[in-house]
């Protein structure tokens, strides 16, 4: 029997009654109906304060299921919105906490809304993306967002999201009331690891070497000498929060042991000053994210330099992801005309880094 | 079944049914209190020495997202680091921690090491504040071998424990993280005269007379200083036209011969310029000059022909110390007249590099 009968009965939630009935599946020697219902079913009331419509005789939801295709039958399905396709799932930067999720609305009007289901387990556990693209365990209305809300063709950034990890997505769209559809099909794509990638060379050119050395050779008094050598270094991260090269002294500048003496670390312009030591940025540069740079104190010229003693100090940074950071800077020494002659002068820089994940 | 029983089991379905209602209703405001643990919102760990199998302490920073009440912050150390199993040699500083942190409240020595997982304790801390604390590098981490994408954890911890935020973060090692600096400073050294020859200011007498004396200056960036010399070449004033010597007064003995009492030939070294520039200072100390310190205008130093004898040295690196020689002689109304009474006085000194 089918029609659509309008019923208006102050009891309309006869649902527990209806779940008896849907797990008496009826059976055939040759068919198998895997789901039915009787939809709205029959009786009748009246009441000034609600109404429903229902379908008479035909199934209250389609569980039609194929591997490959669902049927969704009768009028509930007419009313649905269109059940969205396998939205577009990736890592477009090897994002560690957070993955891209571009819905795909198939022809739903835009005032549809989508509400985004995500785990990391195969939905054995399903947690929802929330309204601030964060995850959380509960869906609520305000989660089922515009196709525009959920930033229409570039997508949203899912946050919030564990490294290395596998996650699973799926969306359902609603369009008004009592027209939510199934999930859609399914779309998966991983975090990788949080990422750190450093290195230090030490030449006249940007080669990559293993070289930690430099020599000045004889400073001249009253002459500024320039290191032969830059110290580079290379740095690529996914972290979030970007990340830091370090430089620390040990010396506090130029010690010789033999004459008990220290070419001091200072800031400042050595052109003016009698002797000194100190640390000048070269360049900084990345082929993406970033971007990876000198700090003010390091970025100078001329005869100019930043000290370098035993603080660990900030020469480069980056407040987001980097690739392929590259950054250089060399050593400017003067000594006097009393600067104790010898031939052991020697610093030692530590170069650290650290990724803000 | 009669019209009563379904009227009243109609009631009760409706009665069961508000309260559904209501239930569901109720559902959003029910686990909207539900809290989730999240990533921090920024996490880090520095480690003072990135070399590979170096041991090394840290900065640990972290900024909660959720709300909760903090306990412990839990540090777990990428694999293949060694972790010191002493919690007790986990202590903590907050000093020269990086710019725009705060200081961790409650921070302290740990109070738990499990395996690579070392446990610190802390107070509550503030969502969107970034805190940080050092760990001592004494007998606590060793770093891994070389490799980049060391991963490791921070998780701050309620009562329990239970974890409020959690963020993994990575750590690269190298080979080598220290840059060795070399120069070297070329030895400097200037020594002058101010003239070569250095006549006595009017005709010898019996009474004390003296040249109007020469200046030796001495630079050199020699950090031990320098030493100058003088060697005689009579011991004396000699007349070739008369044969006639007016010897040396007194000894070498490491004070000066005051002429007022006898007769002779000296010289007196005063030190003029004692340069402020260089770490030196200027003496004629015993053996390095003392014999020369007159401190009149009598006296001087016995000189000798055959060994340098030092007349002053100084301690350190200078851009210009100045000697003054003054020699200075005394006659007996019998010496032999002559207008050629001559000496050679050799002035050397040399760095102490």
């Amino acid at each position: 029997m089918r029609g659509m009968i309008d019923l208006q009965k102050k009891n309309f939630m006869k649902t527990p009654f209806m779940i008896f009935f849907l797990l008496a599946l009826p059976v055939s020697t040759n068919y198998q109906l895997k789901d039915f219902g009787i939809g709205s079913g029959g009786g009748s009331g009246t009441s000034t304060n609600y109404g429903m419509t229902g379908i008479s005789g035909e199934q209250s939801k389609g569980e039609l299921t194929g591997s490959n295709y669902d049927l969704g039958t009768g009028m509930v399905f007419t009313n649905q919105a269109n059940v969205p396709s396998a939205p577009t799932f990736t890592n477009p930067n090897n994002y560690y906490n957070k993955l891209l999720v571009t819905l795909v609305p198939l022809q739903n009007p835009s005032d549809a809304t989508y509400a985004i289901a995500i785990s990391s387990d195969n939905f054995v556990t399903t947690t929802y993306v929330q309204s601030d693209d964060t995850v959380g365990t509960v869906l609520g209305i305000e989660d089922y967002q515009t196709y525009t809300n959920w930033g229409g063709a570039s997508g949203t950034l899912i946050i919030g999201l564990l490294p290395n990890t596998t996650y699973k997505v799926k969306v359902k769209a609603m369009q008004g009331a009592k027209t939510e559809t199934d999930y859609g099909p399914v779309a998966t794509v991983a975090t990788v690891g949080a990422k750190l990638s450093f290195d230090i060379d030490v030449a006249p050119t940007d080669v990559d070497n293993s070289v930690v050395t430099t020599n000045f050779g004889n400073l001249s008094p009253g002459s500024v000498t320039n290191s032969p050598d830059n110290v580079w270094v290379d740095f690529d991260t996914n972290a979030e929060n970007g990340g830091r090269v370090y430089v620390k002294g040990t010396n506090t500048g130029l010690l010789s042991t033999r004459a008990s003496y220290t070419i001091s670390s200072v800031s400042g312009n050595l052109a003016t000053q009698q002797e000194g030591f100190g640390i000048q940025g070269v360049s900084a540069t990345q082929s993406a994210g970033g971007p990876f740079a000198l700090t003010p104190s390091y970025t100078l010229s001329g005869d100019n330099v930043a000290a370098s003693d035993t603080i660990i100090r900030e020469i480069f940074t980056a407040s987001s992801p980097v690739a392929s950071g590259r950054g250089a800077f060399f050593l400017k020494a003067k000594s006097s005309a009393v600067t104790p002659a010898a031939s052991d002068y020697q610093e030692v820089l530590t170069v650290i880094t650290s990724a803000s994940f | 079944m009669s019209l009563q029983t379904k009227q009243r089991i109609q009631s009760r379905l409706s009665t069961l049914n508000l309260l559904s209602f209501l239930f569901l209703l109720a559902l959003p405001f029910i686990f909207a209190n539900d809290t989730q643990a999240a990533n921090l919102q920024v996490a880090y760990v520095r480690l003072d020495r990135l070399a590979a199998a170096t041991t090394t302490g840290g900065t640990v920073c972290a900024q909660p997202t959720t709300v909760g009440t903090e306990t412990t912050v839990k540090v777990t150390f990428p694999t293949g680091f060694t972790v010191n199993s002493t919690a007790g040699n986990w202590t903590t500083t907050t000093t020269n921690l990086p710019s725009g942190s705060t200081v961790w409240p409650g921070i302290g020595t740990a109070s738990l090491v499990s395996g690579q997982e070392v446990t610190f304790p802390s107070t509550d801390l503030t969502v969107g504040t970034l805190y940080c604390f050092n760990f001592s590098g004494t007998s606590t981490l060793t770093t891994s071998t070389a490799g980049n994408d060391k991963v490791g954890i921070i998780t701050l911890q309620a009562s329990g424990p239970a974890t409020i935020d959690s963020a993994s973060y990575s750590l690269s090692i190298v080979s080598n993280d220290q840059i060795i600096v070399t120069a070297t400073v070329p030895p400097t050294f200037s020594f002058s005269l101010s003239a070569n020859a250095d006549t006595f200011t009017s005709n010898l007498s019996t009474t004390t007379t003296s040249t109007s004396g020469r200046t030796a200056t001495v630079a050199t960036n020699a950090a031990s200083g320098w030493v100058a010399w003088v060697r005689s070449a009579n011991a004396g004033l000699n007349s070739a036209g008369t044969g006639a010597s007016i010897a040396t007064a007194g000894s070498l003995d490491n004070a000066p011969t005051d002429l007022a009492s006898v007769t002779g030939y000296v010289l007196d070294v005063d030190i003029t310029t004692d340069s402020g520039t260089g770490t030196g200072t200027v003496t004629q100390a015993a053996n390095y000059g003392a014999e020369y310190n007159g401190t009149n205008a009598t006296s001087g130093g016995t000189l000798s022909s055959t060994v340098f004898q030092p007349i002053a040295a100084a301690s350190g690196t200078t851009d210009g110390d100045v000697l003054t020689l003054t020699e200075r002689a005394k006659i007996t109304a019998v010496q032999a007249a002559a207008n050629d009474y001559t000496d050679t006085l050799t002035v050397i000194a040399a760095g102490r590099f």
